[in-house]
């Protein structure tokens, strides 16, 4: 006989607002805690965005930095033109930018996910547990938020957090 | 969050990926194969780890039976019929759009298992980007792909307003992405 939970609408607003809420909150902080650093990537990052800004583009475009953080850099350098005081924090921002971009993405696709489940995997007979919905968001929400805080400086490996389980990490 | 690099943006471009795919799965439609080109396309400006990623895409679509929830050879089938080829030939041509022709191949020959076009279009895909750096400044002699390679195109920027950090970070005393 299988077990059936309450599933609502109102369930899945609730982990959401949560969600959300905890993301921002938790990347302010940890941005804000760590203005002041910055790795060395980060810094040659900042460097050629700022060799875009002064039409340096010799130094700007080369074969082993991508374009496209550049451009942002340089995009928020030329806008707020922040002293070297602020160059760092300001990185850091644009950083927490990009989670909530990630898990604007991240949502679009568990989204589509649970889609797709419900169109192309038929429920097995003798399944004891169906999980409702806002369990799924919730697990995915977790997934989601507990990779880049754990293991800070691994966060390009968490989108693959659904594959692969990384066996070491410099900070395990 | 600690590392300042654009690891963050490079998820974010995987993850609207991977939706785009499910909902082309889901629903087809030739807005989401466009947008997924695009989304590809962004994400190789981001990190050139989206230059295999491609392949990747590429294998899957070419091995995915029919039937299974990745349906995308048939909704290239689906697409192909409705718009064919003049179409997009003229209008990849006329915008010069790398992104577009890498969708309107991606539909017409990945369940032919034409490999060809994918390393095709992937040169296409790099040559625009060399295009467009060769018109901003950068020196034409130098490019990464053909022998001899130049040494400064491998090396980092020697400019740096931060030597200690450069310095430390070379002896992975940061962690590095």
């Amino acid at each position: 006989m299988p077990v059936e939970f309450a599933d609502s609408v109102r369930d899945f607003r609730f982990v959401r607002v949560v969600m959300w809420a905890a993301t921002i909150v938790a990347g302010l902080l940890q941005a804000l805690a760590a203005r002041f650093y910055i790795s060395g990537d980060g810094n040659s990052y900042l460097d050629v965005a700022s060799a875009y800004l002064r039409g340096d583009f010799a130094n700007a475009i080369n074969a082993y930095w991508s374009p496209f953080y550049s451009w942002l850099i340089a995009l928020i350098l030329w806008a707020f033109k922040p002293s070297e005081y602020w160059e760092t924090t300001i990185l850091h921002l644009l950083s927490f930018a990009g989670l909530l971009v990630a898990l604007l993405a991240f949502e679009f696709f568990l989204r589509n996910f649970l889609a797709a489940k419900q169109n192309f995997v038929r429920p097995e007979e003798g399944e004891s547990v169906y999980m409702p919905l806002s369990v799924w968001w919730m697990l995915g929400y977790g997934l989601f938020l507990a990779r880049p805080w754990k293991y800070s400086a691994c966060t390009r490996h968490h989108l693959m957090f659904g594959f692969v389980r990384r066996p070491s990490c410099p900070l395990d | 969050m600690y590392p300042t690099s654009p690891d963050v943006w490079v998820c974010a471009a995987t993850f609207l990926s991977a939706g785009l795919i499910l909902r082309i799965s889901i629903k087809g439609g030739l807005p989401y194969f466009g947008a997924l080109g695009l989304v590809l396309g962004l994400g190789y400006l981001i990190k050139t780890f989206y230059f295999p990623w491609l392949r990747v895409l590429y294998l899957h679509g070419a091995t995915t039976p029919a039937g299974s929830p990745i349906l995308l050879q048939q909704d290239s089938q689906v697409c192909s019929e409705h718009w064919g080829d003049p179409f997009f030939s003229a209008e990849s041509t006329r915008s010069h759009d790398a992104w577009f022709s890498i969708c309107y191949f991606r539909m017409q020959r990945l369940g032919k298992l034409d490999w060809c076009v994918g390393k095709f279009l992937s040169a296409i895909l790099i040559d625009e980007v060399l295009k467009l750096s060769v018109k901003a400044g950068f020196l034409p002699g130098i490019q990464c792909l053909s022998p001899p390679r130049p040494h400064r195109t491998c090396q980092r920027p020697s400019l740096s307003r931060y030597p200690w950090l450069r310095k430390a970070s070379e002896f992975r005393l940061y962690p590095s992405s």
